[in-house]
């Protein structure tokens, strides 16, 4: 009940973070900070899997902070689906942090460097484990500054100035509208704390909300915060129209800082939707009628973001922001399917209702290793073809180096969705699960974002692949080439292991969404303390 | 005649590892069978098409890169002069417009929602 590895994570890594710059000033050699951010991270992988393994075995674990019981303090709680999702940020940012130390192992500002990386995988973790929504909007922020601040890193860059101004402004405006959105929570509510919002908005025990006259309008204010943080979290998982921020953002930071925003940090805006439409609004609530509302706009905007993402990969010249746009079209597939638990899609329950999900999450996973193997190579190729980004000046980089050709390859199979990559698995249950809900339109839809995203991944092999060699290129050390080793095999192992991987995730899904484990968010978040 | 039953995941797996070993054994049998030098001929190195003459298919360039150019800018000129030139054109204002049209349809249906 009372676990301190939940509570533990996120400050100590805020502290081995911050630690950084103070320790720049005593050691002057480089090599330490990069085995001291890969110790740190290696760190935050052990905990956040032993944490998974504890929830896996004993269900819903919860930490209050500062030994006040919620609501009154601020509490981090995990179930199957938050440990998970923890678990792969913590994996991939170990292999990303492993990586910089080769991307920047001459750079004299890399202590900087690794305080925002950690900050970045921080800000994520909180997000991830907070079981406050006030936390949320905190731990936000923290991912956020990190981000713009890695995304403008290369400050004699204008395009890198300018991206980061750029997402920086239009971040600013969306965690404000979901403080504003908080506002209105509160005052209707009186809590922040997830599992008391969830206990207040469902009607467990067959009541509704108290609404109007000296409790004020709760039903709208409910409304209107749905609908800013619905706008804040589209923003950060860069769904259209809230995704021009992110092709010239990812690209310009450095490259494995690229593949933690496209891989990782874009999921952290999909999760708070799930955990928002999913628990606190979820489909046994109050409000369940304006949720059934607010997934069809999630619907039609995670179809949009498929196809303009897939359409916009097409034309593409630089490597990364083919790949930033691949983002883009990837989350609104995972949108898709998060958008099946409306009503008048499919019940609670049903099989389309808990094959949509373990689709979302499926296709999650699957992009986040995907993504951040093709990225890492990314930055391979880009090293040994002398600096450039532009598709046509890579004159068959990756064919003089057959495991870079090879990693670039299994990435594109596992985004593109062939079998027996778990990219095409994912796909298929976000394809059957729509086709169960007698949408078939949809199901077609996902197919064509599927087909005409080839034409971009096309390009990409092509360039690097397929067009002759005209000059020599600078070969890469073990160290990145073992890593997107790693990254390969995981991309197999989703697709091989893909039966045992969806029963989980399906079980997950289940132990989750489901009235009793609604019910179960609540009684281990919040009642649990006070019945002691 | 006996029938082989398989779940959708174990027959994807089969059928991927059946296409594997095919495309091995085609590998093979084509660096077994293939020319260890190229061959030339004059047909080879001039193509002669549609009564043109040589000069005339000599001096385009129809490389695959090309060929995706064309396919691409000519099937979608239209949609990606709006989607590249107006939509994403990196104009802090367009990209507000859309937004901001966002959020304002998000906060009709919450008042909607309220009024009904």
């Amino acid at each position: 009940m009372y676990y301190l590895s939940v509570g533990v994570l996120v400050p100590s890594l805020i502290g081995l973070a911050f630690v950084l710059p103070l320790l720049s000033m005593i050691v002057k050699n480089i090599k330490f900070f990069h085995a001291y951010a890969s110790t740190a991270s290696l760190y935050a992988l052990v905990v956040a899997a032993y944490n998974f393994s504890v929830v896996v075995k004993e269900g819903v674990k919860t930490y209050p902070f500062g030994g006040w019981w919620p609501p009154i303090g601020i509490s981090y709680e995990l179930d199957e689906v938050n440990s998970l999702l923890a678990l792969l940020t913590a994996t991939v940012m170990f292999l990303i942090t492993l990586y910089s130390a080769w991307y920047i192992r001459d750079l004299r500002s890399a202590p900087y460097y690794y305080t925002l990386l950690l900050g970045l995988e921080v800000g994520m973790l909180g997000c991830i484990y907070t079981g406050d929504a006030f936390n949320l909007f905190v731990m936000l922020e923290v991912t956020s500054i990190s981000a713009y601040a890695l995304v403008g890193f290369y400050r004699n860059k204008p395009e890198a100035v300018e991206a980061a101004i750029k997402y920086g402004l239009f971040g600013a405006v969306a965690t404000t509208l979901y403080f504003i959105g908080l506002v209105f929570i509160y005052a209707s509510f009186g809590t922040l704390n997830m599992a008391d919002l969830t206990n207040k908005v469902t009607s467990f025990w067959s009541y509704d909300l108290v609404s109007g006259y000296y409790y004020g309008q709760v039903y709208a204010a409910t409304a209107i915060a749905l609908a800013l943080s619905l706008w804040t979290f589209t923003f950060k998982s860069a769904v259209f129209p809230n995704h021009f921020w992110l092709p010239d953002a990812h690209p310009e930071a450095p490259t494995p800082v690229s593949a933690a925003l496209s891989g990782l940090v874009v999921n952290v805006g999909v999760y708070a939707i799930f955990r928002f439409l999913y628990t606190i609004f979820n489909p046994f609530s109050a409000v369940s009628d304006l949720r059934d509302l607010i997934l069809l706009v999630t619907l039609v905007l995670g179809l949009a973001s498929g196809l303009i993402g897939a359409l916009m990969m097409a034309v593409q010249d630089d490597i990364k922001r083919l790949l930033a746009y691949s983002t883009i079209s990837h989350i609104g597939l995972v949108l898709v399917g998060l958008s099946i638990g409306s009503s008048l899609l499919s019940k609670p329950g049903s099989q389309a209702f808990v094959d949509g999900l373990t689709g979302a999450f499926y296709h999650l996973i699957n992009h986040s290793l995907g993504k951040s193997l093709l990225f890492l190579t990314a930055g391979v190729i880009i090293y040994a073809a002398g600096g450039t980004r532009r598709l046509d000046e890579l004159g068959g980089v990756a064919r003089r180096n057959p495991l870079l050709g090879a990693a670039l390859i299994i990435g594109v199979l596992q985004l593109l969705g062939i079998p027996p990559f778990g990219g095409f698995f994912s796909k298929y249950l976000l394809y059957a699960s729509y086709l169960e809900a007698g949408a078939p339109y949809i199901s077609v839809i996902i197919n064509v974002i599927s087909a005409i995203s080839l034409l971009g991944y096309i390009r990409l092999l092509y360039a690097a692949l397929f067009t002759t060699p005209k000059r020599e290129f600078v070969r890469a050390s073990a160290l990145p080439t073992i890593i997107l080793l790693i990254l390969s095999v995981a991309c197999l192992i989703t697709g091989i292991l893909s039966s045992i991987m969806s029963e989980w995730l399906r079980r997950f899904v289940e132990a989750t969404t489901s009235r009793d484990g609604i019910l179960n968010y609540w009684l281990q978040g919040y009642l649990v303390f006070w019945g002691r | 005649m006996s029938t082989l039953n398989l779940d959708p995941w174990t027959a994807t797996l089969f059928l991927s590892g059946v296409l594997a070993l095919s495309t091995l054994v085609m590998y093979l049998v084509y660096i077994t069978l293939s020319r260890k030098t190229p061959q030339t001929s004059s047909e080879y190195s001039e193509p002669y098409i549609g009564g043109e003459s040589a000069s005339v298919i000599k001096s385009v360039d129809v490389s695959v890169r090309n060929l995706f150019w064309g396919v691409v800018r000519g099937a979608g000129r239209r949609l990606y002069t709006f989607l590249r030139d107006q939509m994403h054109n990196g104009v802090l204002n367009d990209w507000g417009v859309y937004m901001l049209s966002y959020i304002g349809l998000l906060t009709l249906i919450a008042l909607i929602y309220f009024m009904r």
